[in-house]
């Protein structure tokens, strides 16, 4: 079952990458977060979005990408919660794209050699017209 | 009278769910659910409305509850059937009871003829259609016969609508009479409560206090334009107390007496005396006092434990307690009140008291303190060990408590609350164990603590104290023993804990001296560098927590750590700082679990290694200066008030009538000697040399007379407000290991003025009180009659039923009963019979007290053993009656 709709995308340490859209409530730009010591690694720290904490993860750090953060302007996504996980959480990004429109025939699954830690959050690969756009699985990051 | 509008009010809600409670019934009748039960709630409720309604002098409503009434009790007692007619009739009856009593100042232009004259027809012709009614079915199908007559009515829709649509003509009538529209009547006597969702209350708690914090940045970041954007000042004032109201509001809707848990109470001291064969009076104040919803919840069991201990250990036996001087019966007394800000809960019994030097015995026995260390504590101290896991002084572990929770998961469970628990004990007297609770669980106070540039808030009632130490009396402070640092604190050896360490940040101060490799920062060996450390409690245990910098305390809103985070066990949650950002607060549990540190005798015997260091460098520091009166005691009194202090030799005072007085610089100034005014001892009058404390600041100035000068002291001293109770005196604290009272010398001279002795008010105390046990199912009836009662100086103990009553005598000795004949459950009739017929019982003297002033009832109450029957409700009648009572019986 190959997804459809719209989808967006940002970059994320030079990879072009996108999330389903219905999936996503906000976008946050510049940033003030809270790191919280002690917490696991894959876990950047809290942010205040009005009044509501969103643990932000570090997505670029799960998919394996270096993660040499720029000091300064944060970009984050903010996913939106559900009724079964009322805790808001997000990620950085490196910035946002645009929107685009999916048509099953643009997904593939994920190619055998992506890596093991890549492939559990890549749900779908599209094929755009002169790049590659992987969706990330907001499920996968949910268990974390 | 009473004819006020609080009790109005009372009644318009009562009266309101009794007229719902009938319509209920009612229709559960026209269902077929028919059962003798639900038609015996009608009439009590319709009964209840007379009642009431008869005491404000509501003729009208009393007329229609009348009717219905004595309709119903026609159909209880089985000489009429319930059929549809007059179903519909009741029905609609009700309806306009209601609405007279929704519009309860204008019920008695309303025009209740119709209904009543409608009602009779069936009372007058009740006998015959009874009777015919009754060849029908069998006697004992009274009540289940309505069913074939329900289902057959549900059959013949078109006869139903025509039935409501005669009840709608009904509601349109009755409000042409009241000229009102019609709509707007029937809003009125709807529902004045609906259910929501406690995550809906939640989530309107954090919003609202997230909007106060909002508000809070806002009006920091707009305070400077007030003056140039004309109109903002109002605007910003407005959206202020707006806000705080809102907040205020939120935070009601969550709040529930604290009946939820005082109620069962009375069932389980009943219980408990029953199968200790203990007489235990239980005396409950204040439940009516609200507190968050959550925290309602998780105190029933620690105070249910706390009461289940003073019956259990505290109260003796009858024979024992007779040896000693005290009343058989033993009194176990839950007050709750509301004091700054904070609910307090005292759970007061007159028993044995706690023996100091038998836990004193038992510490040192169970190995938890060292000898030497014994002489150190303070009273105080050692009750804190009752509190520690496994102690228990009781001669045997019975089943009722001493057994699974302890004392110390109580107070852990209080602290979870964020509250505190102390007790307080007179050997041979009695223990007072008071719970102070803060409102609310969602907001606290808390301390905002800095390590590596991020803030952490600690909660204040983790915090027993803090220290500032310079580096250079680091070594004096701090030692180590192998690997692990501990710090002197008050006599004690605390393990240290840094917090950046806990957690994995870097940090620039360091205890040892020794820079730690990561850590780049060069200040770490100037001499100036100060360390500071937090002395926490967490239940019995105490450590001491190293951070960078103490910043303010603030109030905080708690939110749940993110699932995200849960395996990070430092952390009791999150909260949003004043300036918008994220703060973790620290949970001292999970970090002394994490540092490894193991609670328990071995910290005990390192504590032996130290012993005498006053807490003198303490920080936020107060100066006091130590002085002793003729008594024993030592008190203390903050230097900033005292302007200066005078040597005087006895013969200087003069003696005005009762008044003393001295000259000085050419100018009488009254002396008081504090311990005339406070609840401490009177020494011997025998030293010539006397001080005379001359305060400032004070509107009328008088001198202070003492006998020595025990020494100034500069000291943060974290005084305990409640162990030493009396006005004059602000707590108790121990300084160089001897307690040391703090007076506050406005409420001292207060008392001088008022001329006040405590002396005499301990004997008035002492003089007898009647118990008086008061049964009456009506709220507003039983608050009205126990005010009368207890203004005449009765005790009151209330029941709200026969059945209530009865087991409340069974615990307690009680002087008189006073009961309403007409209530749920068990009724006055059937108590007094069981009175009567009880051994030990048959001779308590029994007022009836109930609005049926027929003269049947009277006889019936009479002859069933009331000894008096009072009509509702004359309070001087009432007082003369329960007073014979006495006097019959004494």
């Amino acid at each position: 079952m190959h997804i459809k709709g719209k989808v967006l995308t940002f970059d994320l340490d030079g990879h072009l990458v996108g999330i389903d859209i219905t999936a996503v409530k906000e976008i946050n730009r510049n940033i003030e977060y809270t790191p919280v010591s002690d917490a696991p690694a894959h876990i950047v720290g809290l942010f205040n979005m009005r009044g509501q904490i969103v643990t932000l993860f570090n997505l670029a750090g799960l998919m394996g990408y270096e993660t040499e953060r720029s000091s300064g302007h944060l970009t984050c996504i903010i996913l939106k919660n559900t009724p079964d996980n009322p805790d808001y959480f997000g990620f950085l990004i490196g910035s946002p794209g645009s929107v685009v429109d999916i048509t099953e025939e643009m997904c593939t699954s994920p190619p055998a050699n992506l890596n093991i830690t890549q492939s559990q959050y890549v749900e779908e690969v599209v094929k755009l017209e002169n790049d590659l756009l992987m969706i990330i699985n907001r499920d996968f990051l949910l268990e974390k | 009278m009473f004819k006020n509008a609080d009790f109005i009010k009372d009644f318009v809600e009562e009266a309101a769910s009794h007229a719902e409670a009938v319509e209920e019934g009612l229709l559960k009748l026209e269902k077929g659910e028919g059962s003798a039960d639900i038609i015996h709630g009608i009439f009590r409720n319709v009964h209840s409305i007379k009642g009431a309604a008869g005491f404000f002098g509501m003729h009208n409503i009393v007329e229609l509850s009348h009717v219905m009434e004595s309709l119903f009790g026609e159909i209880r007692n089985g000489n009429l059937l319930l059929g549809s007619e007059m179903l519909e009739i009741l029905l609609s009856s009700n309806d306009f009871l209601k609405a007279m009593i929704a519009d309860i100042e204008n019920s008695e232009q309303k025009d209740i003829s119709p209904y009543i004259a409608q009602l009779s027809t069936f009372l007058d012709i009740s006998a015959p259609t009874g009777l015919e009614q009754e060849t029908q079915y069998e006697a004992d199908q009274e009540i289940t016969s309505i069913i074939p007559e329900v289902l057959h009515h549900h059959s013949v829709p078109l006869n139903e609508q025509a039935q409501y649509k005669q009840e709608y003509y009904m509601i349109k009538q009755e409000n042409e009479v009241s000229g009102m529209d019609g709509t707007k009547k029937r809003l009125k006597t709807a529902d004045q409560s609906i259910r929501v969702q406690v995550n809906l209350l939640n989530d309107l708690l954090n919003l609202a206090s997230e909007m106060v914090l909002g508000r809070n940045q806002l009006l920091r970041i707009l305070d400077r334009y007030r003056k140039e954007i004309p109109g903002l000042g109002t605007v910003l004032q407005n959206i202020d107390h707006i806000t705080t109201e809102l907040q205020q509001k939120v935070i009601q809707t969550r709040m529930q007496p604290l009946a939820k848990i005082f109620d069962k109470f009375p069932r389980i001291i009943r219980e408990l005396a029953h199968k200790m064969g203990k007489e235990i009076l239980l005396q409950m104040d204040g439940a009516d006092v609200e507190l968050d919803k959550s925290m309602i919840e998780n105190l029933g069991d620690p105070i249910t434990h706390l009461i289940r201990n003073a019956a259990d250990h505290g109260i003796e036996k009858q024979d024992v307690r007779e040896l000693k001087g005290k009343s058989r019966t033993g009194t176990i007394n839950i007050k709750a009140y509301h004091e700054g800000g904070h609910v307090n809960i005292d759970v007061v019994d007159d028993g044995r008291g706690i023996d100091i030097e038998d836990v004193k015995d038992k510490v040192l026995q169970k190995g938890l303190i060292s000898p030497t260390e014994i002489p150190l504590l303070g009273e105080r101290e050692v009750l804190e060990f009752l509190c520690h896991p496994g102690f228990s002084t009781a001669e045997k572990v019975t089943d009722l408590s001493g057994r699974g929770v302890g004392m110390d998961v109580v107070k852990t469970n209080i602290e979870k609350l964020g509250g505190t628990m102390e007790i307080m004990t007179t050997p041979g007297w009695g223990t007072t164990i008071r719970l102070t609770l803060p409102l609310t669980l969602a907001i606290i106070s808390s301390l905002i603590v800095e390590v590596g540039e991020q803030k952490f808030a600690l909660p204040q009632v983790n915090l027993q104290g803090m220290v500032r130490i310079k580096a250079t009396e680091r070594d004096h402070w701090i030692k180590c023993l192998h690997e692990a640092e501990v710090l002197r604190y008050r006599g004690m050896l605390l393990p240290i804990v840094h917090l950046s360490d806990v957690i994995s940040i870097q940090n620039k101060i360091s205890t040892t001296g020794n820079a730690p490799e990561s850590n780049t920062l060069s200040d770490i060996e100037t001499k100036d560098e100060i360390i500071r450390v937090l002395i926490i409690k967490n239940g019995s245990k105490r450590y001491g927590l190293v951070v960078d910098q103490i910043h303010d305390g603030e109030e905080i809103l708690v939110k749940p750590v993110p699932r995200y985070l849960r395996t990070c066990q430092c952390y009791s949650g999150v909260t949003i700082l004043g300036d918008g950002r994220i703060a973790m607060i620290l949970d001292p549990e999970g970090i002394s679990g994490k540092s490894g540190l193991r609670f328990g005798d071995e910290s005990r015997e390192s504590n032996a290694l130290d012993t005498e260091y006053p807490s003198r460098d303490l920080i936020e520091k107060q100066d006091l200066l130590l002085f002793k009166c003729s008594g024993p005691e030592t008190f203390a009194l903050d230097l900033s008030i005292v302007a200066r202090v005078e040597n005087i030799r006895t013969e200087q005072i003069e003696k005005i009538g009762n008044l003393e007085f001295i000259q000085l610089r050419g100018e009488a100034l009254r002396i008081i000697r504090p311990e005339n005014y406070l609840p401490v001892n009177i020494g011997e009058k025998d030293s010539q040399k006397l001080y005379v404390i001359i305060p400032k600041l004070v509107k009328s100035p008088m001198g202070i007379l003492i006998e020595q000068i025990v020494d100034t002291m500069e000291s943060r001293v974290e005084f305990n407000h409640d162990d030493i109770l009396a006005k004059g005196i602000v707590g108790s604290a121990i300084l160089d290991h001897r307690i040391v009272l703090l007076i506050n010398i406005y409420e001292l001279f207060d008392l001088v003025i008022e001329g006040h002795h405590l002396t005499e008010e301990d004997n008035t105390a002492g003089s007898i009180k009647f118990n008086v046990l008061l049964v009456e199912d009506t709220p507003f009836f039983l608050k009205a009659e126990k005010q009368y009662l207890e203004s005449a100086g009765y005790h009151v103990i209330t029941a709200r039923n026969g059945q209530e009553a009865w087991d409340l005598l069974q615990a307690h000795t009680v002087d008189v009963v006073v009961s309403d004949i007409e209530m749920p459950v068990m009724d006055g009739l059937e108590l007094i019979n069981r009175v009567r017929a009880d051994n030990k019982l048959f001779a308590l003297p029994a007022i009836a007290l109930t609005s049926k002033g027929d003269e049947l009832s009277i006889i019936k109450g009479l002859e069933s053993g009331f000894n008096f029957y009072e009509i509702k409700l004359d309070k001087e009648r009432l007082l003369e009656k329960v007073n014979l009572a006495i006097q019959k019986k004494g």
